[in-house]
């Protein structure tokens, strides 16, 4: 039975990080001048968003695994090989699109709206819906995520409350 | 045909039975009304948040779970404000429909 995946930790590194080519513990940033000490910081940060982006690639991989089961069945029928491709082509595709929008809107939307998007995604696999389903999906989140993202500049981030309209 | 009634308002009906996540809330607002009525994400989110700014809702975060990529899922409550707001829609609901027993209450 294969370990179940570690989620990484996010909000801090302890490994030693490569900068410069000098290796460097992260208790070891204090005694750095300040300039210095936000390159470091930079760094880790973008460390930090890889290893995410990794993880939910894994995640993605471990779900079509978990699935696999249910596609190996239908191989004894017909050989689904180009399907598996076809959707591991497609959470690819979700992870990489959702990763790269949630760069550019509020982390309010990308977390709230995109997390739901996922949640949909994982079901419509554990269905064995077929792929087109997922990138149809996919391409309605990034455009409902972007028009919200549009709209929250408009009208101001939500959570900042406003006074109730008379009823 | 339009939807007898709006995203936000049907929002706040689902809410009355407890706090809820944009996914969770569009299955209860389907749920509830046999189908017929069906948000969807488009005009979800919006109304959640345009609920919340007008001071009905109350939101706050879950913990981070990895069927979301590490993301949490974001959890909506009624305050006092709209727990008040969502019944007396229910009232002028229900006086409209006609619903049996209710007329003069």
């Amino acid at each position: 039975m294969k370990k179940p995946l570690k989620r990484p930790r996010l909000k801090s590194v302890k490994e030693p990080l490569r900068l410069d080519g000098t290796l460097m513990r992260s208790d070891a940033v204090s005694g750095e001048p300040r300039s210095r000490r936000a390159n470091i910081n930079n760094v880790r940060k973008q460390i930090l968003e890889i290893r995410r982006v990794v993880w939910i690639e894994q995640e993605a991989l471990a779900e079509l695994q978990k699935s696999g089961m249910r596609l190996g069945v239908r191989e004894q029928a017909s050989p689904s090989a180009p399907a598996q491709r076809a959707t591991t082509r497609a959470l690819s595709a979700a992870s990489r699109a959702f990763a790269l929008i949630e760069v550019i809107v509020p982390k309010r939307i990308a977390s709230e709206e995109i997390g739901d998007a996922l949640e949909v995604i994982e079901r419509l696999l554990i269905e064995g819906r077929p792929v087109w389903q997922i990138y149809v999906k996919l391409i309605a989140t990034v455009f409902w995520v972007l028009a919200h993202a549009a709209r929250d500049v408009v009208k101001g981030p939500a959570g900042q409350k406003t006074p109730a309209r008379k009823r | 045909m339009d939807a007898p009634i709006s995203a936000k308002a049907a929002l706040l009906q689902a809410l009355i039975s407890g706090p809820g996540y944009g996914l969770d809330l569009i299955e209860r607002v389907k749920k509830q009304t046999n189908g017929k009525l069906e948000l969807g994400q488009g005009s979800v989110y919006p109304a959640l948040r345009d609920l919340e700014r007008e001071g009905f809702l109350d939101s706050y975060e879950g913990e981070p779970m990895p069927e979301r990529g590490g993301r949490p899922r974001r959890y909506y409550k009624l305050n006092a404000l709209g727990a008040r707001a969502a019944m007396e829609q229910r009232e002028v609901v229900w006086g409209v429909f006609g619903v049996p027993g209710l007329e003069g209450a």
